[in-house]
């Protein structure tokens, strides 16, 4: 792991207050740490709660954070393979659309708790979030292209 | 068709820009360009405030961007969607995608 991403990796975490900045040395130890990573786990903790509610915004701020650091963590996990580079996941959190994001995974919490989607395996789910997560960074990029007021 | 929005900037984008001012006039000129675009798609944005959330999203872009180039200087901003009409089809175009991506099916 770069410094920059060391750095960026100590940012995003003093932001969510999730773990001490000096107990974290690498992006394996993040991926390795079961609360974030498990997905089985943050299921179980957060069905009640997402079955209830039906946007977002209803959820409370300590389940918003790890959903963000799940999709984060995935995409750590993900990292020079066919996912985004924790740098790339950074600049998101950053930005607007990372609650667009976040809101497309609660709705296929609703969606799972419906019956009318399954999480089946971790594949589909990365898979769902590495795609939208791409499609964050297209849009991001939209606005730095120049465009007719840019002259 | 123009209308007023106001545009409040997060904290982190405040810091990232480092402006002072967090809020904004907008002053948006023919905003039916954004509004008929995403009103195209309405049977797909199942989320019933998705299609605001979105044209939010959107415009709040184009004011950090304008801060990013220097372009602002006061509290009223004002922006002719006609010169943005590219951007609209390009970020309507990736939402409907990521719709597509997480739906039901």
């Amino acid at each position: 792991m770069s410094e920059n991403e060391k750095s960026a990796l100590k940012r995003v975490l003093e932001r969510y207050g999730l773990k001490s900045v000096k107990s974290v040395k690498t992006v394996e130890e993040v991926v390795k740490d079961a609360d974030l990573i498990d997905i089985t786990k943050i299921d179980d903790d957060l069905v009640d709660e997402v079955g209830r509610v039906t946007d977002f915004d209803n959820l409370s701020k300590t389940t918003q954070k790890r959903i963000i650091l799940l999709g984060m963590t995935i995409k750590m996990a993900e990292e020079g393979k066919n996912g985004l580079t924790l740098e790339e996941v950074i600049e998101a959190t950053n930005e607007f659309y990372v609650e667009l994001l976040l809101e497309y995974l609660v709705r296929m919490k609703i969606l799972e708790r419906r019956g009318k989607w399954s999480w089946r395996t971790r594949k589909q789910c990365e898979y769902r979030l590495s795609e939208g997560g791409k499609r964050v960074l297209k849009l991001m990029k939209i606005f730095e292209e120049p465009g007719k007021e840019g002259g | 068709m123009d209308v007023i929005v106001d545009v409040i900037l997060r904290k982190e984008t405040v810091e990232q820009l480092k402006t002072k001012r967090k809020q904004f006039k907008l002053l948006v000129k023919n905003a039916e360009l954004l509004a008929s675009e995403l009103e195209k798609y309405k049977e797909l944005f199942v989320v019933k405030y998705r299609a605001r959330d979105l044209a939010e999203i959107f415009l709040t872009n184009l004011v950090v961007e304008k801060i990013k180039k220097g372009e602002v200087d006061g509290e009223v901003i004002e922006i002719d969607l006609k010169d943005y009409e590219d951007k609209i089809n390009k970020f309507v175009g990736i939402v409907v995608e990521m719709e597509n991506l997480f739906s039901e099916s």
